[in-house]
């Protein structure tokens, strides 16, 4: 026959009803964790915000760059003639690094204009990832999609990521060890264990929780910084641009066509005074494709 | 239910027992209150490392939200700086101090603020003194 709780209550000293009480106390932790998680949500919605205006500026500081193909391109065929020997003191090697950034902004750009809605993984992985990183990236950022269900947060990039899965380093609040070594069922009584159970797990939850709103929260920071100075470092090229363009063009393809000309005809395709006035542009597009380039997600989906 | 109430009932309960048991039932009774103590015992135990826990987490958290807030708000400061310089160059038409801007809003954008996050965590650890 079952006893009933009062009847545990009077044989146990009241012991059984504390036992009762504490359970209840772990909806005080609930509380918190359900708090915790919601900001955790948001801070996830507010950073994919940020990584969807970095894909656009990246987007359009890729065809701000582009306008230099033409000029790249003729500096190319310059550095292929040893006698043009004054362009020797720009970067040309640079070049080379701008045109396949441009190449691949380019064929991300492409892409994008097949989704749907929103950025693909593979914005993503261009955004965060940099040039150099695209492979690893782009491996954190699936295996961060795969970590959707299990942390349940929103989306990192749509129909991409998730940020459950990226960390910041070795950065660690408590280790899950620790909390389930000190509530690893010591107790012969079984409700005790229970609650020992759903707390220690309710922790590990809550510190993961924790981590993830750090991490998202430093990302978001991260994002909206690289954003902000390539929004600047694009307005800047861009102007200087028209106006090297102007300086350089100044009879539009009435000039184009006199320098083909010269080139013709053994001469330099750009004068003295053009390469002067293309170096500062030059090494403006080079810090403009660092910036685009830069990365914020190493191989291992660690924020860097 | 008060505590009157409750003997009342164990009285009611007593009746029931047969006599030779009743010296068995209160060694059980005895046993019973024991093992009360101990669970009272155990949920206090779990009850304090719950709080330590809790707080050590919530701490760490503070204090790591604190540090890198403080990282980022000093490059929000050097950053804007640049833009001035920038700014100036513009202003000025003087490309040089335009990429003289440009080149140190670069340079503070790829140094990244995560840089030091291992040595951060080991500082926290040692659970030395923290000057942000």
């Amino acid at each position: 026959m079952a006893l009933s709780d009062a009847t545990k209550d009077i044989l146990t000293f009241g012991a059984h009803s504390r036992v009762e009480d504490k359970r209840a106390e772990l909806l005080d932790l609930q509380q918190k964790l359900s708090e915790a998680l919601t900001e955790r949500d948001a801070a996830i919605a507010q950073t994919n915000q940020a990584i969807e205006q970095l894909i656009a500026v990246k987007t359009q500081a890729i065809g701000t760059l582009g306008g230099i193909k033409s000029i790249s391109k003729q500096l190319r065929a310059a550095e292929r003639n040893p006698s043009e020997n004054s362009i020797a003191t720009l970067p040309v090697p640079q070049l080379s690094r701008l045109e396949t950034l441009i190449s691949d902004g380019e064929i991300m750009t492409h892409a994008r204009a097949g989704v749907a809605a929103g950025a693909s993984l593979a914005m993503g992985t261009w955004a965060l990832g940099g040039g150099a990183g695209l492979a690893g990236a782009g491996a954190a950022l699936g295996a961060s999609a795969a970590g959707l269900t299990t942390v349940g947060g929103g989306a990192l990039v749509a129909g991409g990521a998730a940020a459950g899965a990226f960390a910041l380093g070795s950065l660690v609040l408590l280790p899950a060890a620790a909390i389930l070594a000190i509530f690893s069922h010591n107790s012969a009584d079984k409700k005790i264990s229970e609650i020992e159970t759903e707390i220690g797990k309710a922790l590990i939850v809550f510190e993961e929780s924790r981590g993830v709103l750090l991490t998202v929260n430093n990302l978001g920071r991260r994002v909206r910084e690289i954003s902000e100075a390539i929004t600047k470092t694009n307005l800047v090229f861009e102007n200087e641009k028209e106006k090297c363009l102007r300086r350089i063009y100044p009879l539009g393809g009435l000039s184009r066509a006199l320098k083909a000309i010269r080139r013709f005809f053994g001469g330099n395709y750009f004068s003295k005074r053009d390469l002067d006035t293309l170096l500062p542009l030059l090494n403006m597009a080079r810090i403009l494709a660092d910036l685009i380039d830069q990365k914020i997600l190493d191989a291992k989906g660690n924020v860097v | 239910m008060s505590a009157v109430s409750k003997i009342g009932k164990l009285g009611d309960l007593a009746k029931k027992i047969p006599v030779p048991d009743v010296l068995k039932f209160f060694n059980n009774l005895v046993d019973a209150y024991k093992e009360g103590q101990v669970t009272e015992r155990e949920i206090a135990k779990i009850n304090a490392h719950k709080e330590v826990m809790l707080a050590e987490i919530s701490g760490k958290y503070e204090t790591y939200r604190l540090v890198f807030n403080r990282i980022f708000d000093e490059r929000k400061e050097v950053i804007d700086r640049f833009f001035d310089v920038i700014d100036k160059g513009v202003a000025s038409n003087d490309k040089q101090i335009i990429l003289d801007g440009l080149e140190g809003l670069s340079r503070i954008v790829s140094a990244s603020p995560f840089a030091n996050t291992e040595q951060l965590s080991r500082l926290l650890e040692s659970g030395k003194a923290l000057e942000i």
